[in-house]
């Protein structure tokens, strides 16, 4: 469904993306992990084009996302985004922040759309939420909206930038929640984040990224208990261990 | 009514001719502001697009446009409008402004007055495209991705997305170059506009009560602003979402 | 004791000047008469570029007058905030400087007969009016603050006064067709058309909406030199050289052209 073909990109001197291999087929869902300043959302972010590539391609179903004859924002409106900050439309309520695409993008009536909305706001658990605004609402709650908002247009791709990162320990729940019910329903879901628990119990596959380049992409099983690469390694001891000296080998 | 030996003598300027020359000059600054203000608005929001949307060489456009009318004295576009500009229209066009039509009791429209307001509309939309562009800046980067990703055009986003919320931090800054347009509006007066202050040296030299005369055009200046303000401020167009916890306005 | 006393009251009147002879005869004999004149104000009395001269009409004049009392000329630069206080000090003994009679004026110095009668004028395009009527409901430049923006409104009330901060501006929007006419005292509107690039498509209008009269100045109380320049002024009339010096500076040929209407009369 995705592919990466010998993707580069640079940012000035350094080379953030280095020869990125990677196939996603449909439906499935893929974990990426990796230590600050690898690549891992730079390179989620090239899917959607919200980053540009200097070298090689990306194919979505066969396509390269930059074909011409393709437009971006139609392209666009297939994938569906959730950000590290959840980057609500704060003017707007929460129905209005889901309804507002499908009213402009997809031609739907101001009913068919609050429809729309609210049911998606029910899938997420805040169907009573729906004429709040996001500054009324709670980080996990916010997140959950912009998750409903990401499904609107149905789309065919999911991607997640560290969706839990931002949030209160107690609130990683309910959103993880949330996207472990979406998985395996259909869409394919690329989710780049640190919470292992969801990595081992959701994921088809983890993909290690370090220094711009992937080292490992495995099973969760077999990535948890016997990673391949020596980073893998060390990274996943100072995930799991915290306390433990940084610089220490297995 | 005596202050500092001088024997204000009120009747001269808020009775007979002086008062009929205040009050048609109230009038005019206010068809002058009101009209100006319109046009700047229009003018503000396509220099803005050109800023934000546009093509490079349109960007350029609407750049270099801005710093040429801020950093210009608005007494000499007014002076150069007036004095050089107008020979650019056509001879017949020329005739039927200067014609002496009315409206409203009010010379309108007329050379003077069209010339006023188009410099001074000219002049003040360069400086509240630089507001809007400021409360368009002010709006995290994180709103134009998010709609972007959506597959929002350019265009859309900014509609949609930015400019509500920019329009909600620029709102004041806004209102201020509105106030600064009525203000600046009896520099028109270098150009023969009839206005309150071009009104009041007519009073001075008419019966030398000029102290008078600009104590009282200053109290309608003051009210004019007044209203300006509340009006402009009432019809803030912020959303509802950003204007309840908000703290600091 | 009373020789000494008519002694100290003789030195005190000569100290004191009280006993002098009046200046007619302190000119004559003196042989000489200082004469205070404008030198930057074309063309009453300016300095000629070339010979770095003072010339002018008001220095005409005065030559006359020199000459007819048959005694030497000096001529004294002097500006209007100047005038009445040189004469008054004795520092000159005539001022011949563009100077209006006005009854304020008249109060500290004796006036001659009028020797130029200037008054407010129109600069308008050749053959827009033909009489003073059609001024009526004409759109006209003044500028602010004049005398003349007041004198206008007064005499055209139905006109629409357009008033700008200097003559020249003025003229800018007359010429852009802004205005249809623009007014000011009419030696100044003279002077400034000699200077523009198009004065052949403007004339000063025949009309004058109030009339100043330019008279000669001596110190109070001088009737015999009054009367000596009165007497000049009137005969220059009525032997033509009047008419010969105002063409000269005011005439269609010369830089400032500008219609006579008025004659020298005696007072």
């Amino acid at each position: 469904m995705i592919r990466f073909n010998n993707v580069q990109k640079h940012f000035g001197d350094l080379h953030v993306l280095k020869d990125i291999e990677l196939e996603v087929a449909k439906g499935e869902v893929v974990v990426i992990c990796g230590p600050s300043g690898s690549g891992k959302s730079t390179l989620i972010r090239t899917i959607n084009r919200l980053e540009s590539i200097d070298g090689g391609d990306i194919l979505i179903d066969g396509h390269s996302i930059y074909d011409a004859s393709r437009s971006l924002n139609a392209q666009r409106q297939q994938i569906g985004f959730v950000f590290q900050q959840f980057n609500l439309y704060p003017h707007l309520t929460a129905l209005e922040n889901i309804t507002l695409a499908p009213r402009h993008l997809a031609g739907l009536g101001k009913q068919e759309a609050s429809d729309l909305a609210l049911g998606l706001l029910e899938q997420v658990g805040l169907s009573d939420k729906s004429r709040h605004y996001p500054s009324q609402l709670s980080g996990g709650q916010q997140q959950r909206v912009a998750i409903a908002r990401a499904l609107a247009l149905k789309p065919k791709i999911l991607l997640f930038d560290e969706p839990t990162s931002a949030l209160d320990p107690e609130m990683i729940g309910e959103v993880l929640g949330v996207m472990k019910s979406l998985a395996h329903h259909g869409i394919t879901m690329l989710v780049v984040t640190h919470e292992m628990g969801f990595a081992r119990e959701v994921a088809d596959r983890v993909v290690f990224i370090d220094r711009g380049q992937i080292l490992e992409s495995a099973a969760p099983q077999a990535f948890f208990s016997n990673p391949a690469h020596p980073r893998a390694r060390q990274f996943l001891n100072q995930l799991l261990s915290p306390l433990h000296l940084a610089g220490e080998t297995v | 009514m005596s202050l500092g030996g001088y024997h204000f003598d009120w009747s001269a300027v808020l009775s007979g001719q002086p008062l009929d020359w205040l009050l048609h000059g109230m009038g005019v600054t206010l068809e002058l502001t009101l009209l100006a203000g319109v046009m700047a608005t229009l003018l503000a929001l396509v220099l803005l697009s050109l800023r934000l949307a546009g093509p490079r060489p349109l960007q350029w456009i609407g750049a270099g446009y801005i710093t040429l009318f801020r950093n210009t004295p608005l007494a000499v576009q007014l002076l150069f409008w007036y004095f050089g500009g107008v020979v650019w229209l056509p001879e017949s066009a020329r005739n039927w402004l200067n014609a002496g039509h009315q409206l409203f009791g009010i010379g309108f429209p007329s050379t003077e007055l069209l010339v006023g307001i188009w410099s001074m509309g000219l002049f003040t939309a360069a400086f509240l495209a630089e507001e809007l562009r400021a409360g368009v800046r002010a709006v995290p980067q994180g709103q134009l991705e998010a709609a972007r990703s959506q597959g929002f055009s350019q265009w859309q986003s900014l509609r949609l997305v930015i400019l509500p919320q920019a329009l909600a931090h620029a709102w004041q800054p806004l209102v201020g170059q509105y106030l600064n347009l009525l203000k600046n509006s009896p520099l028109a007066m270098s150009i023969a506009v009839t206005e309150i202050m071009y009104q009041t040296s007519q009073i001075e030299s008419f019966n030398f009560h000029g102290i008078e005369a600009y104590a009282v055009a200053s109290v309608i200046y003051l009210l004019l602003g007044v209203v300006l303000s509340a009006v402009l401020t009432s019809l803030n167009p912020s959303p509802a979402g950003l204007r309840s916890n908000r703290r600091a306005d | 004791m009373k020789a000494i006393g008519n002694i100290a009251i003789l030195s005190l009147a000569l100290a004191t000047g009280w006993a002098h002879a009046d200046q007619l005869d302190d000119v004559k004999s003196a042989g000489k008469i200082t004469i205070g004149v404008f030198d930057s104000n074309p063309p009453f009395g300016s300095i000629d570029s070339q010979s770095h001269k003072l010339v002018g009409y008001d220095i005409d004049i005065a030559q006359i007058i020199a000459k007819k009392l048959g005694v030497k000329l000096e001529l004294q630069t002097t500006n209007p905030a100047n005038r009445i206080p040189l004469l008054v000090s004795h520092k000159v003994n005539v001022i011949v400087a563009d100077f209006t009679i006005t009854p304020e004026r008249a109060q500290q110095v004796d006036f001659s007969t009028p020797y130029f009668v200037g008054g407010q004028q129109f600069l308008a395009p050749k053959g827009a009016f033909h009489s003073k009527a059609d001024l009526d409901h004409a759109r006209i430049g003044a500028v602010k603050g004049t005398t003349e923006e007041q004198e206008l409104r007064k005499a055209f009330p139905d006109a629409t006064v357009l008033s700008y901060d200097e003559i020249a501006l003025a003229l800018v929007a007359l010429r852009n067709g802004n205005v249809q006419a623009i007014t000011q005292d009419g030696a100044l509107l003279a002077g400034l058309l000699a200077k523009a690039p198009d004065k052949s498509r403007y004339a000063i209008l025949p009309y004058t909406v109030s009339v100043e009269n330019i008279g000669i100045a001596v110190n109070k109380g001088e009737s015999r030199l009054l009367g000596k320049i009165n007497q000049t002024l009137v005969e220059l009339e009525k032997n033509g050289q009047a008419v010969k010096i105002y063409n000269k500076w005011f005439g269609k040929q010369s830089a400032t052209p500008l219609p006579r209407n008025f004659k020298i009369v005696a007072p």
